[in-house]
């Protein structure tokens, strides 16, 4: 079974939902955080054996990690909604509680997920602007100065001018900035090493959205990344590959 | 220059300072609470960040810094944004987050960066990542179905419960009282873990070194021992050395410079982890045991 996890209110995956359906990915459900965590009936063990789960759907069929094959993982937060406690420190405290269940229950399918979870990420590390700018140029894209201020609202900086967006999965890059020029293929393949350079050794990154403008009309300059892109930029082509990827998943960690 | 982010009255961050004076090393003390009086502006390059940091009217240059130790508390906290300002409030947060930005990409030793420190944020997140590195971890349950608490405590016995995230950490048995109140747990999710008899090990692991403490206790958790009329005995203590290594394995797969993991030398032999702290209160052990720890922190941030 193969998963779209995503909020409800997600465009871009369930763009992604139709378009590996419409591929033929077989058997594919499409999935909410919340429906995770708000479960009536949930197990989630680790021991000896592994971590794995088991939850309760709405409409009374099991989930099981272990029948998981592969996962678009499109979560950015836990969705908990109003909790019925009689405190707000209750309250506060149950958040809390669901938003550490449902990392670790990402972390048992994390393997098979794209993208991986980590402790301060669901689907894949939040960094701050400047964090990205020393990750891509350590990548060797190249970044104007970005500013670090302990004052609100002050910008980390950036280029003025129009931008593109440049999609990585695995080893392809998909954008408008990708042409098989030399500028190009030096430029692909820098946005290919920071996605690598944006995983960790525990947990990695797959998929980034990589935001490039043009630098006084010549040069592209890095602006952004983020792990919660928009997979509409990647078109049919992006498609095609995510359909690859997710296929492999199982095959390389099973 | 060493950097210390936190409250300097906080004893971990007092030991680490008492032991900075020792050695004669300079350092700056970035007190959380004074954040309106330490702003700082930096220029993040593709080769690192540049500029400097003020304190007491003294520029201290980044480039200096070889070292931070970092124990921040939450700044939602702090007395200083209790019934402040909007502004105030604004300001604070935007200090705590571009000090953590900092400390992420800061060069030389840090105890412990950001990311580093949020796997403890989840324990059932953290025992999976425990578990890669070779440890065992209790068998462990979270549920929201009392049957299901029952099914697991018919095959494993005695069980303990506590919390999934952080908060409210205390850990406690489930005794008659609380599985009368097992129907609860259909509000929110509990985690569950077998029992099991041993000794408790708080192992600190420093930069490549390790402190280890045994501690004697008649009670589940030892950290409130006192306080619920209990005994704990604490001691220094020798861990064979695959164990130290493993310590260090584990510390260093979670990218912690400073870790203070919780083993139990479990009766039947085997080394449970139960848990890594990525901000740990070194100084109760220090205090109870004289072992160097504050001075081994020092010592690896010069």
């Amino acid at each position: 079974m193969w998963l779209v996890l995503c909020d409800p209110g997600d465009q871009a995956a369930l763009w992604a939902y139709a378009g590996l359906r419409e591929r033929g990915l077989d058997p594919l459900e499409l999935l909410s955080p919340h429906t995770l965590i708000s479960s009536t009936r949930s197990a989630h063990r680790i021991d000896q054996l592994g971590a794995r789960f088991e939850i309760g759907l709405p409409d009374g069929r099991v989930l099981a990690s272990r029948d998981i094959d592969g996962v678009l993982n499109r979560v950015a937060f836990a969705p908990v909604g109003p909790l019925p406690f009689a405190t707000q420190a209750d309250a506060l405290y149950a958040r809390e509680e669901l938003s550490a269940l449902l990392l670790s229950l990402l972390t048992c399918i994390a393997p098979v997920s794209v993208n991986r979870p980590c402790a301060n990420g669901l689907c894949g590390a939040w960094r701050s602007a400047a964090e990205w700018t020393v990750l891509a140029a350590r990548a060797g894209l190249p970044v104007p100065p970005a500013r670090l201020s302990s004052r609100p609202g002050v910008e980390p900086g950036r280029a003025a001018d129009g931008s593109g967006w440049v999609l990585v999965l695995g080893e392809h890059v998909f954008g408008e900035h990708v042409s098989h020029d030399g500028e190009s293929r030096d430029l692909a393949k820098a946005c290919g090493q920071l996605a690598r350079l944006a995983g960790t050794d525990l947990l990695g990154i797959d998929l980034l959205g990589i935001d490039l403008h043009r630098n006084g009309g010549h040069r592209v300059a890095f602006g952004g990344a983020n792990p919660l892109p928009d997979l509409r930029l990647g078109g049919d082509a992006f498609l095609d590959r995510l359909l690859d990827h997710l296929t492999g998943l199982s095959a390389g960690t099973r | 220059m060493i950097i210390v982010c936190g409250i300097a009255s906080e004893s971990p961050i007092a030991r680490v300072t008492a032991a900075l004076d020792q050695l004669g090393s300079p350092y700056t003390v970035l007190h959380q609470r004074r954040f309106l009086e330490l702003p700082f502006e930096l220029e993040v390059t593709g080769t690192g960040i540049r500029g400097r940091l003020m304190e007491n009217g003294r520029a201290v240059d980044c480039a200096t810094v070889t070292g931070i130790y970092t124990r921040l508390m939450d700044w939602r906290g702090l007395p200083e944004v209790r019934a402040a300002s909007e502004d105030t409030v604004r300001r604070c947060q935007s200090w705590h987050e571009a000090l953590g930005t900092w400390i992420e990409l800061a060069q030389g030793c840090v105890m412990n960066r950001v990311a580093a420190t949020a796997s403890n944020l989840s324990k059932p997140h953290q025992a999976q990542l425990i578990r890669r590195t070779g440890f065992r971890v209790p068998e462990t349950l979270v549920t929201n179905d009392p049957e299901l608490v029952h099914d697991f405590r018919a095959r494993h016995g005695e069980l303990v419960y506590k919390s999934i995230s952080g908060i409210r950490s205390i850990v406690r048995f489930l005794d008659q009282d609380a599985i009368d109140r097992l129907s609860l747990i259909r509000s929110c999710p509990v985690q569950f873990q077998r029992f099991i008899a041993g000794t408790n090990i708080r192992v600190h692991t420093v930069a490549g070194e390790v402190f280890a403490t045994r501690i004697e206790t008649d009670r589940v958790d030892y950290r409130y021992a006192h306080r619920d009329g209990g005994r704990a005995e604490l001691s220094a203590w020798q861990p064979p050395d695959d164990l130290a290594a493993r310590c260090l394995l584990l510390a260093e797969q979670l990218g912690l410079t400073l870790a203070g993991i919780d083993l139990l030398l479990a009766d039947d032999g085997e080394v449970y982890c139960f848990e890594v702290n990525p901000s740990p209160a070194f100084s109760y052990f220090e205090s109870c045991t004289d072992q160097p720890i504050a001075r081994a922190i020092a010592l690896a941030l010069r």
